[in-house]
């Protein structure tokens, strides 16, 4: 049963944060519209069908896309990003970034309080992040805060991030779900790791792992008041099953990826949406030793490889074809690059160049475990290769074995489900940078990139980090570091009574909140 | 899982005690299987840890994904420090085997939940679901295998002989899968859809819920007691005693279900006890394809996610069911078998 | 080497190796008949295809010919990458095939010398033996080789190993207690006071009078691990794809099933066959040689 596995549990840093659609909707400035006034809207409790499981409520310590979901109704962190990727006010209404660059004073929203119903102080958010940079947290995202030298709370509504040096993806950084605040009772208590305790719109219910994960509205959210009693996530590790579940409406929200049970459904009496998802698929290439040392063998791999056919045998075409930068301000153009189009007799040419006319082998990791298309992708990418002469075998791997060789870049070639950022930073510092964490599994590095980071980091106008960000994906593309092939949809099928729910392009499902079924 | 042909009951049937055993005897005799029940749990106990720990990674890559490369050295310390993965591992293995003495199964490093928590969530349905297949099938095996032995060669033999080829030949999976599918696609009715009822809750959406499961479960078990019964049967009513009893004009009903049936039970019970232990792996594929929250479900997690302490755990549940379950078939032997009650 | 005491020997006269003999028993036998029959249809379906019988490769897709159903050019139709479903089944039956005999050879091997050794030797070694062989039953099998293959990774072989070890305790007693009455009988007391050596005796008495159990018992094992093969698979824990596994096949089908239900039929009918076809062929074996008792 291979829908059962989580398709995205390990993507590293799928970014997903609250929409601003609650934050729009409060209106700017402090002034908090206070505790739902009112009596809400009419509406029934929601189901939301799912493949995957909640797996832990720690929000520190989340990967599996499916808990960033369910917890982003629990949980928020200081910023947040819009519909078109942007940084926009969250748990804090406001920020600056003092002219040097090196200290950003964030001022915190008035009237928010956790489900204990303590209220929040900028004592909260300093003690979250000092939990995530507390090695014994083990936050993987703590790396998004390596640049914070100090956190001061001159008055309980404000914050004070100092730097070391001017970073311009810190704020980006923290829209992570990870980077959520939670209440410093709850730290003091340790009882995260079961208990949800958040300031959203939703407060934690009960929790059977593996099959299902309660949220209830929460009485004294500072937003508007959600009209949805309950939300419950269950896991039906089928997306037939899901299928059948909508129609027979005992779901009316159902997560789904496979464009072929989205067909079947028909719209008789369902609402589908589909919104590109944040993680873009590449074939990772280790270019230190071995043939893919060789930049004319993997130019040649790049033009022999038909990145609109591995689409269509991945996702049945429902999609579309990337490059290094999936979507956001800095987005890159597909279409650019020595090899955007296939093209066999510049592949031969650079093949002559590389001085193996006659092809070469290598062999590409994959694990259909994590990535149930990376099977797909696989066949028809040898299928193109074996065009050009280039002799490409498959070794399929057990999720535990990938990750493991994956980390110890044990491989010459990989087919990786990562996570994106609207942040280049975010998405390739890890990579590329200076003392880049996987510099190892990324397989490639070079000075002239980690600078072109680190300035477009470091660099205050957004213009210069533009154009700093476009060398830096050009330089990517133009040495064939790896190969960025497609970016999928996320389908969301929904009964017709659910009204005002839309998708956002983190996936989250905030507008939860707002909606009404 | 279908259906296992063992040997054991071969064993079990034509070894009998040849003297009479005294009821002394039967507990002496019970006591020892006790003790080796327990020092067989004692070996799955170290057989899954040893398995568990051979597979690649630890608990960190298992938590985190291709993200524990995030971590800095000093987060992978505190980290290792605190799933104990520094230390070596018999002292792992102490830690885990004293806590399962104090009852503490440890903890799941997914959802931070307590395993003896998740059991206990998990066990009800699980014993639920098996019990309900175990009625199933005993009814229908030892039915249609009375008829069949009945009347052997004629239509109730060939409707038996066919039930259990299908039982013994279709895996419960294959089953099971066109059970959903005909359902959720023909019908548009996937009761495990709402979510899990529990008998206490919602005994009606409760039996639709395991109905289906048990069936397909119920169905492998049916063939292989059928087999069992109608081939008992067979051979007893070649006895003289039954030659007898109908010479002496009994009614042919009385004849086979008070002589003959009863005659048959030990093979049916023995067989029953197999049975059962192989209706616990089955769990496994049924709750998976019918969204049952069980054991077998949490087991199939806890393996993907590599979740150590709950693998180990749901494992040491299932062995610990099918020692029982074998205990509870002995002593029901013991009490059946006319020449030990005698 | 004839001496009287062949004639004492209770297995010489069934003459289970005279091939002609047993198979032609088994003919007689309706349940054999149809078994033989299914096996030889859906072996040789698969064996066609390591010749070149097949109309196309397992794996080769056409992404743009996805999910049609049967027709002339795709007599099973085709699945979601448009690759021949009849091929791949053809490929699937010899994977299976293909795993089984390797997982049933490595659980006869292991169980007939566990169970010789247990019950000819005797003693602390027989209780080592069982002990092993309690353990073993008491996880069920699906489990042990859950537990196998997610340890030593993916792959055909890995599967084999983990279905085979999986049967092996039932082999250790099936063999193990003929082994025992053998070793009683008197035409072994009898070698005994010959003269001859334990190891003679084993090779030349004891074992040729547990091969008529072993031919049924493997019979049924092969049924069994075409099963549990499957079964393995259909969790995602058999080989990895691309390769044409049954079981993996059924579980995509299922998910597909109110689109395309060929993708469902095709591979659970293969499955099906085999192991209905073993289970046919060990029952009327078992018939044939007249082993009484063990029809569980």
């Amino acid at each position: 049963m291979r829908a059962g596995t989580p398709r995205r549990a390990f993507s590293v840093a799928a970014v997903l944060t609250g929409t601003t659609l609650t934050a729009a909707a409060c209106g700017s400035g402090g002034a908090a519209s206070g505790p739902g006034s009112g009596a809400p809207a009419q509406s029934s409790n929601v189901v939301v069908g799912a493949t995957s499981s909640v797996q832990k409520l720690d929000p520190a310590v989340i990967t599996n896309f499916l808990d960033f979901q369910a917890l982003g109704l629990i949980y928020q962190p200081l910023v947040t990003l819009n519909s078109s990727l942007q940084v926009a006010p969250d748990l804090a209404t406001g920020w600056k970034t003092s002219s040097n660059g090196l200290s950003i004073t964030f001022t915190l929203r008035k009237g928010v309080t956790f489900d204990n119903g303590s209220p929040l102080t900028s004592q909260d958010v300093k003690a979250t992040f000092e939990r995530i940079l507390n090695p014994s947290t083990g936050a993987a995202a703590a790396s998004y805060l390596a640049s914070v030298n100090s956190i001061a709370t001159p008055n309980p509504q404000t914050v004070v991030l100092n730097l070391s040096h001017p970073d311009s993806s810190l704020l980006y950084g923290l829209t992570s779900e990870n980077m959520a605040i939670v209440p410093t009772s709850a730290i003091t208590a340790g009882t995260l790791r079961t208990k949800p305790d958040g300031t959203g719109p939703y407060k934690f219910v009960s929790f059977q792992p593996n099959n299902s994960f309660t949220v209830a509205r929460n009485p004294s959210y500072w937003g508007p008041a959600p009209k949805i009693p309950t939300i419950e996530f269950r896991t039906i590790p089928n997306e037939q099953s899901i299928a059948s579940a909508l129609q027979a409406g005992t779901v009316q929200l159902g997560l789904l990826n496979q464009p072929t049970v989205v067909e079947q459904l028909g719209s008789a009496n369902l609402n589908i949406k589909k919104e590109l998802d944040l993680n873009y698929r590449a074939l990772m290439m280790q270019d230190k030793s071995g043939p893919l040392a060789n930049l004319n063998a993997r130019l040649a791999i790049a033009c022999s490889i038909d990145r609109q056919a591995i689409l269509q045998a991945a996702v049945l075409g429902k999609g579309r074809v990337t490059g290094p930068v999936p979507q956001g301000p800095f987005a890159t153009n597909a279409n650019s690059g020595p090899c955007a189009k296939p093209s066999l007799s510049k592949a031969k040419s650079y093949l002559a160049k590389a001085g193996m006319p006659n092809g070469f082998s290598f062999t590409v990791m994959t694990s259909s475990e994590l990535d149930s298309t990376s099977n797909a992708q696989a066949v028809t990418m040898q299928a193109e290769l074996a065009k050009a002469g280039i002799h490409m075998s498959i070794d399929n791997v057990a999720s535990s074995d990938y990750i493991q060789r994956w980390l110890k870049g044990n491989f010459t070639a990989a087919l990786a489900e990562n996570g994106a950022n609207p942040s280049p930073y975010i998405m390739y510092g890890r990579y590329f940078g200076t003392g880049a964490s996987l510099a190892v599994p990324s397989g490639y590095s070079s000075p002239r990139l980690a600078q072109l980071l680190l300035q477009a980091d470091q660099s205050t106008s957004a213009s210069t980090q533009k154009q700093l960000y476009a060398q830096f994906t050009d330089n990517l593309v133009s040495n064939a570091v790896w190969i960025w092939l497609f970016d999928g949809y996320d389908y969301y099928a929904m009964s017709k009574s659910l009204h005002g729910f839309a998708p956002s392009p983190s996936g989250s499902l905030m507008s939860l909140a707002t909606a009404s079924a | 899982m279908a259906v296992i042909q063992s040997p054991s009951l071969q064993e079990k049937v034509f070894s009998q005690p040849r003297s009479r055993p005294h009821w002394r005897q039967v507990s002496t005799w019970m006591l020892a299987k006790v003790l080796r029940a327990v020092f067989t749990l004692i070996g799955v106990a170290v057989a899954v840890f040893i398995i568990l720990r051979m597979i690649p990674g630890n608990q960190i890559t298992a938590s985190l994904g291709v993200s524990a490369g995030l971590l800095t050295a000093a987060q992978v310390r505190a980290l290792d420090h605190f799933y104990g993965i520094g230390e070596p591992v018999t002292l792992q293995f102490w830690h885990w085997a004293d806590g399962i003495l104090h009852g503490n199964l440890g903890l799941s490093v997914q959802s931070g939940r307590t395993v003896t928590s998740l059991i206990g969530a998990a066990l009800p349905v699980t014993v639920e679901l098996a019990v309900l297949s175990m009625i199933i099938g005993l009814a229908l095996g030892v039915g249609l295998g009375t008829v069949a032995a009945a009347s052997p060669g004629r239509i109730g033999d060939w409707l038996g002989q066919a039930v259990a080829l299908f039982g013994l030949g279709v895996p419960s999976f294959v089953i099971g899968s066109g059970l959903v599918a005909v359902l959720a696609t023909v019908f548009h009715y996937f009761p495990s859809s709402r979510g899990y009822a529990p008998l206490g809750e919602n005994p009606w959406l409760n039996f639709q819920q395991l109905i289906f499961p048990a069936l397909t479960l119920g169905i492998g078990v049916a063939a292989a007691v059928l087999r069992t019964t109608r081939g008992a049967m067979l051979d007893i009513s070649r006895l003289p005693f039954v030659r007898s009893a109908t010479g002496k004009g009994l009614n042919r009903r009385a004849v086979v279900i008070r002589h003959i049936l009863r005659n048959a039970l030990v093979p049916i019970v023995t067989m029953s006890g197999i049975q059962f232990g192989y209706l616990l792996g089955g769990t496994v594929i049924v709750e998976q394809i019918f969204v049952l929250p069980g054991l077998g479900r949490l087991l199939l997690t806890a393996i993907n996610e590599h979740d150590y302490a709950v693998a180990q755990g749901v494992t040491l549940v299932f062995a610990a069911g099918f020692v029982i379950v074998n205990i509870i078939t002995d002593a029901l032997y013991a009490v059946i078998d006319p020449r030990v009650r005698s | 080497m004839t001496t009287g005491l062949e004639q004492l020997h209770p297995a010489s006269q069934r003459t289970v190796f005279s091939k002609g003999s047993i198979l032609a028993r088994l003919w007689r036998r309706p349940n054999g008949k149809a078994g033989l029959i299914i096996l030889a249809v859906f072996v040789l379906l698969g064996l066609a295809s390591l010749v070149g019988l097949s109309p196309y490769a397992p794996n080769a897709q056409n992404v743009f010919h996805g999910l049609k159903g049967p027709s002339a050019s795709h007599l099973f139709g085709t699945d979601a990458y448009g690759r021949d479903v009849l091929s791949r089944v053809q490929s699937g039956i010899v994977l299976s095939l293909q795993i089984s005999v390797v997982a049933v050879v490595i659980c006869t091997a292991l169980g007939t010398l566990g169970g010789v050794v247990a019950g000819y030797l005797g003693s602390w070694i027989s209780a080592a033996i069982m002990g092993v062989t309690d353990l073993l039953f008491a996880i069920p099998s699906i489990l042990l080789a859950l537990a196998i293959v997610t340890a030593l990774g993916h792959g055909w072989f890995n599967s084999a190993m983990a279905v085979g070890i999986g049967y092996t305790p039932i082999f250790v007693r099936v063999v193990r207690g003929p082994v025992l009455a053998v070793r009683q009988a008197d035409y072994v007391r009898a070698g005994y006071l010959l003269g001859y050596s334990r190891t003679r005796l084993l090779f030349r008495h004891v074992l040729p009078a547990v091969w008529s159990v072993l031919a049924v018992q493997v019979t049924l094992a092969l049924g069994w691990a075409v099963l549990t093969e499957a079964s393995l698979s259909f969790l995602g824990l058999g080989p990895p794809p691309p390769a044409a596994s049954l079981g993996l096949m059924v579980s995509e089908g299922t998910n597909l099933a109110g689109v395309a239900w060929w993708l469902l039929v095709a591979p659970a009918v293969a499955v099906v066959a085999l192991v209905v076809g073993f289970n046919l062929v060990g029952d009327g074996l078992r018939d044939a040689l007249d082993l009484a008792g063990d029809r569980g």
